[in-house]
């Protein structure tokens, strides 16, 4: 144990991000925002990695930094009041339940809820750091004065205004991080992390500990500290206490290369505060990392010539070890920038029992890696002491110092973050730390991660959102049947309801309606969940069935558009059932006909697409009047009768808050590159005609947000005119306020780069086909590694990317039973197959 | 096509800066492989406790048994200890840090506390109750 640590609160003052200690020595303190990068995208992590390189190679002439990830938590409540701000009235109990209920049960999940902060610490001014030799001898005079006064008259006090001489260097330091966009501490923040130093594992109030430490500094370290364990310290602040490890590591693999140790650590599903102090080598002198190296290569030359002499037996390390030695004197007289570090692992817990199991958890894990973390149990108070923010290493510090390149040092890939989603939102899944598989556990994959994605559709488009890279508010939901899609769909539609916004859900599979009064009927009988039987009852359920007389014509395009919109549907519409190539006299009556019954429709006669053909049946020419006799027998008793009616009944109503349309007796192909029969094709037209629903749905209120669930979009890509369809729809988007979600198999279907009208999110389920489509979707660099954690996607796991360009692979969490009923989709009498 | 992954070549050097130092040939005479000159030391520490302990003890065992025993058991205790790292120090850093902790702070692990980087005393009163909770 290295007794030369002061155990002493040493700090004088703090001025916004400055720390003034009683040696009249200064330091800053900034947080670093994290860059949120891919967990997967090596090339994006070492162009970050040069980045870091850079900036900490300018601050080299500080001699000492300090880099702190300190799990803080987060404020879920706060979060989830500002999203309330925008809940429907209508269905408000039901979104208040869902906040109240998830708020509860992610505390009760994990043991706590909280995001990793960086912290850079450097010394503006010290006995090491010269700026000016004036200043530097004024401060070694007055430091010498305070050491011979102080014994004799009291505390000797520093002017109340010190920080005004140091803001330049601080505002020259901040200078030198731009890059790294770190942001000074205010006051109060600079108080509460140094004051957080004494109180980890300790429930606190921040408010009054900062306001206890801004009263007096006296009360910053106003902890007690107990070492009965040993190698485990006992925090007490009144009346709570928390156990404390501190664990250093002792040695690191010799390959440092994409080392990553600190996105590791942040894979825990517990928090790991990770303390890394580092001090720049002199190029001379002889504790420098150049004559210690020096040193060495005259022991292993020694010993490799003796060991030569002696027949050259067992000579292989040794071999390695001067390799590395004379690699070390190469990389220092090219000027390379040579530093030492302590890192050291931080495990607070207030249960003794839960902080060994963590401490056993992270050691075998990281033992795994070549990564040697020892329990230090003769320097735990030294650790504790030493790692405070303020503190710097020195010569005397000598165990757990790391020796490496300035290059080597960043491969621990500092600043870095995983997020993906909204800062504001409903609670969607966990990132998944873990790149390989999970073997069908994706509740393994939730319990392990404690990194919360949020997501919330509607801000996809907002303009006042910092970091966006666009604001295209579309998002496509792509992968194999059986992997997730319809469940995550389902539940954004489900939060996109509960807020201020039109939604509809196109469902042809004819799904969710008979789920959802299931459901109903169930929860009825049984008297439970009120906020959700109100929420089914909120929703317009339409189901279009041919065999209903009612529906027919519900989607016929005079009826429901107008004017040049009606025509081209109808033209498309009728042209997809019984071409019109060849057929001049044909189409030019029916072009009149149409014109004609377009404009009846418009001072109120109730005419309809199949009036159209019934009037060519009446044409004076045979080949028309066969061709519409053709047409409307064609139309009756089929699918068609949907879209093509005489006008008796009224369109499709898009007046509802919440709309679930469903359509019976839909021939949809299994397979999309499957030849389309008869009735497919028959399908296929009512689709364009739910598309073009769809987009007057979307485009009716420019000031409205409205969501439309587009489910198995592929359909449209069948075709040429399905394709359009998509994308007018997708036209009417960012300006109109309008959003949609397009569920399709093939990421194929998102491909939209020539119109400019792709997808600002996207989240691509398991495809055994695509993985090499999908990276390139997403942008993610196509490797061996990347393919593999594609495809070892387990169930319920899909790959986030969101409209700030993150992208992250997460598990999508179910987190309320009562409410995943809804999504069945699969019945069964079977009792044997759980 | 998938890329591959490119060797940086960045090292630590911490292990290779404290390799120990060996020697290979005793008296000109080359050795199987090398020692280290810490194992020659606890080898000679632990046959001078096992002298002591047949000198005091078992001086009824034959000398000649006795010393070869004792040897081979120095041989490979020393070997043991000279590579023996505890807490990622080599076992005499370790003891000498444990000991400077150890009769500074852990002989009064159970009595008293710190405080303001001070050490105080517990009392036999609330405080050292509150304390062993």
């Amino acid at each position: 144990m290295n007794l030369k640590t002061n155990f002493k609160n040493d700090i004088s003052d703090i001025h916004d991000n400055l720390v003034l200690k009683d040696n009249g020595d200064i330091y800053a303190m900034f947080e670093v925002p994290k860059a949120i990068i891919n967990s997967i995208d090596r090339n994006e992590k070492d162009d970050f990695k040069a980045l870091t390189t850079s900036v900490l190679s300018g601050i080299r002439e500080y001699k000492n930094f300090d880099i702190s990830m300190i799990p803080l938590d987060v404020e879920l409540d706060t979060m989830y009041l500002k999203l309330s701000q925008d809940f429907s009235e209508d269905t408000e109990d039901l979104a208040w339940y869902i906040l109240d209920e998830s708020y509860t049960r992610l505390r009760e999940s994990v043991d706590r809820i909280f995001e990793y902060h960086w912290y850079l610490t450097i010394p503006l001014k010290s006995s090491h750091i010269s700026f000016d030799r004036k200043e530097m001898f004024k401060t070694s005079i007055n430091y010498l004065t305070k050491r011979v006064y102080e014994p004799l008259v009291g505390k000797v006090t520093y002017q109340k205004d010190w920080y005004l001489a140091y803001e330049v260097y601080a505002s020259d330091l901040e200078k030198k991080l731009n890059l790294l966009m770190a942001k000074p501490l205010n006051t109060q923040e600079t108080i509460f992390i140094n004051r957080l130093q004494y109180l980890r594992g300790i429930d606190f109030d921040r408010a009054f500990e900062v306001s206890a430490t801004r009263n007096t500094l006296e009360n910053l370290d106003d902890t007690s500290l107990t070492w009965e364990n040993f190698n485990i310290l006992t925090l007490h602040n009144g009346l709570e206490k928390s156990y404390l490890a501190m664990l250093p590591v002792a040695y690191i693999p010799e390959n440092v290369s994409y080392l990553h140790l600190l996105e590791d650590i942040q894979g825990f599903n517990f928090p790991i505060e990770t303390l890394t102090k580092a001090i720049f080598s002199s190029k001379k002198g002889t504790f420098s990392v150049p004559a210690k190296a020096n040193r060495a290569r005259l022991r292993h030359n020694k010993a490799i010539a003796d060991g030569d002499a002696a027949g050259g037996v067992d000579q292989n390390k040794k071999e390695r070890s001067k390799a590395l030695v004379e690699d070390l004197l190469v990389r220092s007289n090219d000027d390379e920038i040579l530093l030492g570090y302590l890192q050291t692992l931080v495990f607070a817990d207030q249960n003794y029992d839960a902080l060994v199991e963590k401490i056993r958890i992270v050691i075998d894990a990281c033992s795994k890696n070549g990564i040697e973390l020892v329990k230090a149990r003769a320097d735990q108070l030294y650790l504790f002491y030493k790692n405070r923010l303020t503190q710097t290493l020195d010569d005397s510090d000598k165990n757990f110092i790391q020796i490496t390149t300035l290059d080597g040092f960043v491969e621990n890939l500092f600043f870095t973050g995983q997020k993906v989603g909204q800062d504001v939102g409903f609670y969607i899944g966990r990132i998944d730390a873990n790149k390989g598989s999970w073997y069908g556990d994706f509740k393994k994959a939730i319990e392990s991660s404690i990194n919360f994605a949020y997501v919330n559709p509607f801000q996809a488009n907002k303009l006042d959102v910092a970091g966006k890279v666009t604001s295209n508010p579309h998002i496509a939901i792509t992968g194999d049947i059986g992997g997730g899609k319809s469940f995550l769909t389902k539940y954004l539609f489900l939060y996109s309801s509960l807020l201020k916004a039109k939604t509809l859900y196109i469902d042809p599979k004819a799904e969710m309606r008979r789920q959802y009064l299931k459901v109903l009927k169930e929860y009825e009988t049984k008297g439970i969940y009120p906020e959700i039987q109100d929420y089914i009852r909120s929703i317009n359920f339409v189901t279009l069935d041919k065999n209903n007389r009612s529906n027919w014509g519900a989607l016929d395009p005079i009826v429901f558009l107008k004017g040049a919109e009606a025509k081209d549907l109808a033209i498309s519409m009728t042209n997809e059932i019984y071409s019109l190539r060849n057929k001049e006299e044909f189409h030019s009556a029916f072009l009149d006909s149409l014109d004609k019954h377009l404009a009846l429709r418009e001072r109120g006669e109730k005419v309809g697409m199949l009036t159209v053909f019934r009037d060519l049946e009446k044409h004076r020419s045979k080949a028309v009047r066969v061709s519409a006799n053709l047409l409307v027998k064609m139309v009756q008793n089929s699918i068609l009768s949907l879209c093509f009616s005489a006008g008796q009944n009224q369109a499709v109503d898009t007046d509802s808050r919440i709309t679930v349309l469903e359509v019976t007796g839909l021939d949809l192909p299994t397979d999309e590159k499957d030849e389309l029969s008869d009735s497919q094709i028959k399908s296929l037209v009512v689709m364009y005609a739910l598309g073009h629903y769809c987009h007057k749905f979307g485009s009716e209120n420019r000031k409205q947000e409205t969501i439309i669930f587009l489910d198995e979009a592929w359909f449209f890509n069948a075709t040429a005119v399905g394709r359009s369809i998509i994308k007018r729809i997708k036209r009417v988007g960012r300006s109109e306020n309008n959003f949609l979600v397009l569920i399709t198999q093939s990421v194929d279907d998102t491909a939209d780069e020539d119109d400019g009208t792709g997808f600002g999110t996207i989240f691509a389920f398991n495809s055994d086909t695509e993985a090499e489509k999908v990276l390139n979707r997403l942008k993610i660099p196509v490797t061996d590694e990347t393919i593999s954690w594609f495809e070892s996607m387990t169930m319920g796991q899909c790959i986030f990317r969101d409209t700030f360009g993150r992208c992250e692979r997460i598990t999508v969490d179910g987190l309320f039973p009562e409410i995943n009923v809804l999504f069945d989709t699969v019945e069964t009498d079977m009792k044997a197959v759980a | 096509m998938a890329e591959t992954i490119k060797d940086k070549h960045l090292y630590a050097y911490k292990k290779a800066l404290e390799e120990q130092n060996t020697f290979h040939t005793i008296f000109g005479y080359p050795l199987l492989s090398p020692i280290k000159y810490s194992f020659v030391a606890y080898a000679a520490v632990v046959l001078l406790i096992e002298t002591i302990i047949w000198y005091r003890l078992l001086k009824f065992l034959p000398t000649g048994w006795f010393f070869a025993a004792a040897l081979l058991i120095a041989y490979k205790l020393g070997q043991k200890l000279a590579d023996w790292k505890i807490d990622g120090k080599y076992f005499p850093a370790f003891i000498r840090g444990w000991l400077s902790f150890y009769l500074t702070f852990g002989i009064k692990r159970h009595c008293f506390f710190l405080n303001k980087g001070i050490l105080y005393e517990m009392r036999e009163n609330e405080f050292k109750n509150e304390f062993q909770k």
